[in-house]
């Protein structure tokens, strides 16, 4: 018997959710390769060369090698950045990370025949909330109105006209207080007399709030959906009072459900963490799609359904792909 | 003088994270055989899946769980480079 192509899993080390995927392909009999590409080259060696079928060759991490040519599929979550041999000057340094990044990843986004959950580039497209916005907006989703400006006259023109109005960051960098604790911003209520010459320093997203009975976090694998209400948040933003939540299984009404699969097919998806506001009269408005969100947080015996769908597109790669 | 620029306004809007998750370090190393990580408590003992999800610093302080609008759960790209 042939021993079945592996899947590769290309993440850090500390991943949990990760974990539990690699567990349940690991029952089904399937082999994993777990890579974490800022481990490349400490411990990782590749050798790659073309054949008429594209790239061919090894790659070889401290436990288990792949023959590129015969990855399954790529199961892409949590890498740590690219990395430089320690003990190199700066500059040194950074040629090499950036060597990495252009060259492994590079191999690991061309992989012949891959099943990619998701393609990191893929990824990174829809990590741009202007092109979520739009694309939801294209596929008759419900969006909030929702101004991007620089200009703090435009800011207070909106919030006086669509008020309340919340803050949503383009993009969550680390940050650190002096202390080095981390802060991130969390969706507030914004009055206008707080908006000031501050909003001219870069790029800022103000949109209306959701008068709103409570959140719905869907998980979109394949063709599967998994919508789970989320009741109890005692403030606007659910994501600081995890231990107030509860969680129920919805169905998702067939129109944001045409709508959520048009919007994965134009970002070319496999996987993808949408979150919406539900108002009293059942009305789902689309807040974001987070393209690599978490699911491990969820009630195992929402949990499972989730991981055992990610081990059915990583299995069957032919079966459901966009 | 100088002139101090104007703090970009989003900045304001920074707060830290909830206490509870915030938890105490474990390490963890690769099962060669499962390929999935092997978590060790202070103690040097294994800890048991669920307090693995609460360790798990995929992002620095929240764990598995996740964002409605942000990268505490976000995906491929919390440190800036992950394509």
């Amino acid at each position: 018997m042939t021993r079945p192509s592996p899947v590769l899993v290309v993440t850090q080390l500390d991943d949990a959710t990760a974990d539990l995927v690699i567990e349940e392909l690991g029952r089904r009999g399937l082999p994993v390769v777990r890579l974490d590409p800022a481990d490349f080259p400490a411990t990782v060696t590749v050798k790659a060369h073309l054949d008429g079928f594209g790239l061919a060759g090894e790659l070889r991490t401290a436990t288990r090698v792949a023959a590129l040519d015969s990855v399954r599929s790529v199961y892409w979550r949590r890498p740590r950045p690219y990395a430089a041999p320690d003990g190199l000057p700066e500059q040194d340094a950074h040629w090499c990370a950036d060597q990495a990044r252009y060259g492994l990843g590079g191999i690991l986004a061309s992989l012949p025949g891959a099943h990619y959950v998701n393609h990191p580039w893929r990824n990174r497209a829809a990590e741009y909330k202007p092109a979520q916005l739009a694309a939801a907006a294209q596929r008759g989703l419900h969006v909030p109105p929702t101004l991007l400006t620089n200009d703090v006259a435009e800011a207070r023109r909106f919030a006086a006209e669509h008020g309340p109005v919340v803050y949503k960051p383009l993009y969550n960098s680390d940050f650190l207080d002096p202390q080095g604790h981390g802060l991130t911003v969390w969706v507030e209520e914004v009055a206008p007399e707080e908006l000031d010459t501050g909003v001219g320093q870069t790029m800022h997203l103000f949109q209306q709030r959701v008068d709103k009975i409570a959140d719905i976090r869907l998980t979109a694998v394949g063709s599967r959906l998994f919508a789970v209400r989320i009741d109890g948040s005692p403030g606007l933003d659910w994501r600081r009072h995890y231990d107030d939540l509860t969680y129920t299984l919805v169905d998702t009404p067939p129109d944001v459900a045409k709508g959520v699969h048009e919007y994965l097919a134009a970002f070319g998806l496999t996987y993808g963490a949408f979150d919406f506001g539900l108002d009293a009269a059942g009305m789902w408005h689309w807040y974001e799609c987070n393209p690599n969100g978490q699911f491990a947080w969820f009630p195992d015996h929402i949990t499972s359904q989730i991981t055992a769908a990610i081990a059915d597109q990583l299995q069957h790669p032919d079966r459901d792909s966009p | 003088m100088t002139t101090l620029a104007p703090r970009p306004w989003g900045l304001t809007r920074m707060r830290p994270f909830p206490e509870t998750a915030v938890a105490a370090t474990a390490t963890v190393e690769l099962d060669p055989e499962s390929q999935t990580g092997r978590w060790i408590g202070p103690d040097g003992l294994k800890l048991p899946s669920l307090e693995r999800h609460k360790r798990s610093e995929t992002s620095s302080e929240t764990t598995t769980k996740t964002s409605a609008d942000g990268n505490i759960d976000e995906g491929s790209d919390q440190q800036g480079d992950t394509d």
